[in-house]
Parts: C-alpha cells; structure tokens; sequence
C-alpha cells in the first residue's frame, strides 16, 4: 500500500486510480498510503460546485476546466453521483459532459458514488482530494451531487464554494433559507436567459444585503447564460474563474486559509477516530450477535439505548 | 466495502443506444452495481483510457453494427495497452451465436451476450462472477 502511494506521488495514473478506488471500497491498509502522501497534501487550490439537480454543474465544470487549461494549471475533479438507497447501485454519467478532456495529461476526471453519506458528497471525497492534490493538479474541482438546502459537506473541504442556482426552479424565497446559501463563496445564476434570471439576481442580492460578512468577502454574483452560445458562455465561465482565483488570493492576503484547513482537518480527525474506534467496536458487536440482542431488549421495553451505550463503553472504553 | 464497477461502453458511429441505456438501468436499480456509461461515438482507446481511469472491474461493449468480430479483439488490445489487463470485457448486442462462441474462444471476451436475450442474463453474469 505505502509503495502505491509512493507512485501516487510521482503522478503516475494508474496508481492513483487504484487508490482512490481502495479509498472508495475501503480497502484494509489503505491508510498506509495515505499517511505516507499526507505530509505532502496542502498545495491545490480546492474548488466545490453545488447547486440543484439539473442546476449546470457538470456543464460548468466542463468549462471551467478550458477555463483552468488556458491559464496553464493542471485540474483534478471529483464528479459525485448518488447511489440507490434501495441496491446500492448508481448511474454516474457527470463525465459525459467532460469527456473532451479524456486525453489532456493534465485534466484527471473522478466520478465517484455517494455509497449512503449523507450531506451531497462521498466518503471518499477527502482522501481523493489528498490523492489529486499530491498527484500535482493545481486545482481541484469537487461536484456535489444534486442538493437540497441542508446538504452542505463541501464546506469542510473546499477553499471556495461555488452555489450555482437557476432561475425558475418555484418559489425563489426557498433561496434565502439557511444552509445551502451560506456556505457560498461566489453565487452563479446559470441558464441566465431564462425568464426569471433579473427576478433572482434581484432576490440574491437583497438576501445579501441582509447578511453580515465578517471576513470582508462579500460573495460576488456572477451570471452565465445558455452553453447553445459556445462563445459567450466561455466568456462568462473565464469571468466565474477570475472570480475563483480573486477569492483565492482574499482567503491568502488575509490569512484565512488556515481557517478553511482547519474544517478539513477536524473533519478527517473525526472520520478517522470514528473509524479507529467505533467501527471496530460496532463491528465485534454484531460479530458476537450482541448488537441484535440489544435490539430485542429495546422492541421489548427492557432497557433504553442510553443505558445500553453506557453498559458499551464500560466494557470497551479504557478510562 | 467491495462493490462492482463496470464501465459501458459504444464505439464507432453505432448510434443504439436503447439496449445499453437500459441495461445500466436495470444494473444499477436491480443488481446494485456502479455503472458509468460513456456515451455514443467514442474510440476505442477513449473507453480504455476511462476503464483504467475508473478502475471499474468489467467494460462491457454494446455494438450493432455487425463489426464485432473486429471490435472485440481491438478493444481487448486496446485496454491491455492502456494498463487494464485485470480488466475483463463483455459483449453485448447484435451478435449471432457462433459468433459470440468464437470471441469467447478466442479470448476477445469473458462473455457476449446476443440482444435477444433477456437483460437478466447479463445482470445475472456480472453479480455472480467472482470478484478478484
């Protein structure tokens, strides 16, 4: 494992194929070659784009690759798809629309499954931005699956949030409810020929000036009409990315990158305590057929789930 | 934990695309299996590059253009080039019987499937097949 990551380093394809599909299948030891290539994570600029289903992610991403290409950075993405709830299948077709950079060297396109996480990414998706980080892309792109309002995970792992939000999509005041909007680094109002574009571009800023902006960046509003004009909308997207990129100096200049590599780390230190200590005790559990006898007591009313996790850690936790 | 990938995959100016878009369906909503599907009028090379990006577990390649006694052995080649030689392919479409035998034969493919076959059959191959 440790020599896979070895050659992840070295930017050798295959290798971090392999890795980020042992990430995803959750390999034993797989960790081994995460330890040897975290020391060198840090250095991409990560970029989340989320939005509705249907909202343009994909669409945009695809672009705003050419958009990257042309400023001469090399881009990773990481396309996530739902998983069924019912047979754990998915369909991932995000790269359909980017399959035009297939054989650019310096483009490497992921999609991966959500395999049941909640909150519009994969499991996965942290370890993968270390591995595309270390395989040297200069920016990383990471596609949410198609959110509601709440599913707001990419915070914890991007320096910049794109919210893409569309016109005609019902009653425009679901916009200025909690969770999706605040996460937003740059707003983009897609399909902006649309009838109703003016409506929510007016009802965006009204929303933001409401708000309070206690690092000083206001997140700016960027418009990005029809891709039938192929022209145009490459235009507007190399605006989206002078935006990217203005954000990314602001987070610098003032210090706050830190800020955002602190929700990553506190989240992986609590994926990998989670799976060093409660994943090895769920799993005895219900090895030793204790984990359904608890379930028996609780249909019966013979005990709570309190008691009963308390019993759990007496028994396993070392005070 | 391990879950089936397979990569499905058209070539050439093949535009029928009905079979295979149901079938990533069916393996999707029946056999729980991570389907990616890259579209129509892809090169060969294009989907191998993809199979080894994906690192999925099976290709399978729909054609109905009658060419497949050529195909097969060439996208075999052409995913062993690109590093994919773990990677096993299946066949699916337009394919008369002795035809399909002869590429199982030959070692172009794991499997070929004629379109006349229930869908079931395929998903049943790829969920019951040992995963390595």
């Amino acid at each position: 494992m440790e020599e896979l990551g070895k050659r992840a380093l070295t930017g050798d394809i295959r290798a971090v194929s392999r890795l980020i599909r042992n990430i995803e299948d959750q390999v034993p030891n797989t960790h081994e070659a995460i330890k040897h290539i975290f020391p060198f994570t840090g250095r991409a600029h990560v970029v989340g784009i989320t939005g509705a289903p249907g909202a343009g992610k994909s669409t945009l991403t695809d672009q705003l690759i050419c958009s990257i290409r042309a400023k001469n950075k090399t881009v990773g993405v990481m396309a996530v798809d739902p998983s069924s709830p019912f047979t754990g299948g998915a369909l991932l077709g995000d790269r359909i629309r980017m399959l035009r950079h297939a054989d650019d060297p310096g483009v490497f396109v992921r999609s991966l499954a959500t395999r049941g996480a909640m909150g519009g990414l994969s499991k996965a998706v942290g370890d993968g931005i270390h591995v595309l980080d270390v395989m040297g892309k200069d920016v990383i792109i990471v596609e949410t699956v198609g959110v509601g309002q709440q599913e707001v995970d990419i915070i914890n792992h991007a320096h910049t949030v794109l919210v893409v939000l569309v016109p005609g999509m019902g009653d425009e005041v679901q916009a200025i409810k909690a969770g999706l909007m605040e996460v937003a680094d740059i707003f983009i109002i897609n399909k902006a020929d649309r009838e109703g574009a003016r409506k929510l571009y007016k009802e965006t800023l009204s929303m933001m000036d409401m708000g309070k902006f206690p690092s000083g960046w206001r997140p700016p509003i960027v418009m990005v009409e029809s891709n039938l004009e192929p022209h145009s909308f490459a235009k507007s997207v190399d605006e989206l990315y002078e935006k990217i990129q203005e954000h990314y100096k602001f987070l610098y200049d003032n210090n706050l990158l830190q800020e955002r590599a602190q929700l990553k780390v506190q989240t992986e230190i609590n994926d990998a305590l989670r799976s060093a200590i409660l994943e090895p005790v769920l799993n005895k559990l219900i090895e030793t057929g204790e984990f359904d006898q608890m379930v028996q007591k609780l249909l019966k009313k013979e005990t709570d789930p309190y008691t009963l996790a308390d019993e759990v850690a007496a028994k396993y936790l070392i005070k | 934990m391990r879950q089936v990938k397979v990569l499905l995959a058209m070539t050439g100016l093949d535009p029928n695309n009905k079979r295979i878009r149901l079938l990533a369906r069916s393996l999707k909503e029946a056999g729980g299996v991570e389907v990616y599907y890259s579209g129509m009028y892809k090169s060969l090379e294009e989907n191998a590059a993809e199979a080894v990006k994906l690192q999925v577990d099976l290709v399978g390649l729909s054609i109905y253009t009658g060419l497949h006694l050529a195909v097969f052995p060439e996208m075999r080649q052409a995913l062993d080039a690109a590093g994919g030689k773990h990677i096993s392919l299946f066949g699916e479409g337009l394919i008369p019987a002795q035809d399909a035998a002869a590429l199982v034969d030959q070692g172009a493919a794991s499997a070929v499937f004629a379109s006349t076959l229930p869908i079931n059959t395929i998903i049943e191959w790829i969920t019951t097949r040992p995963v390595s």
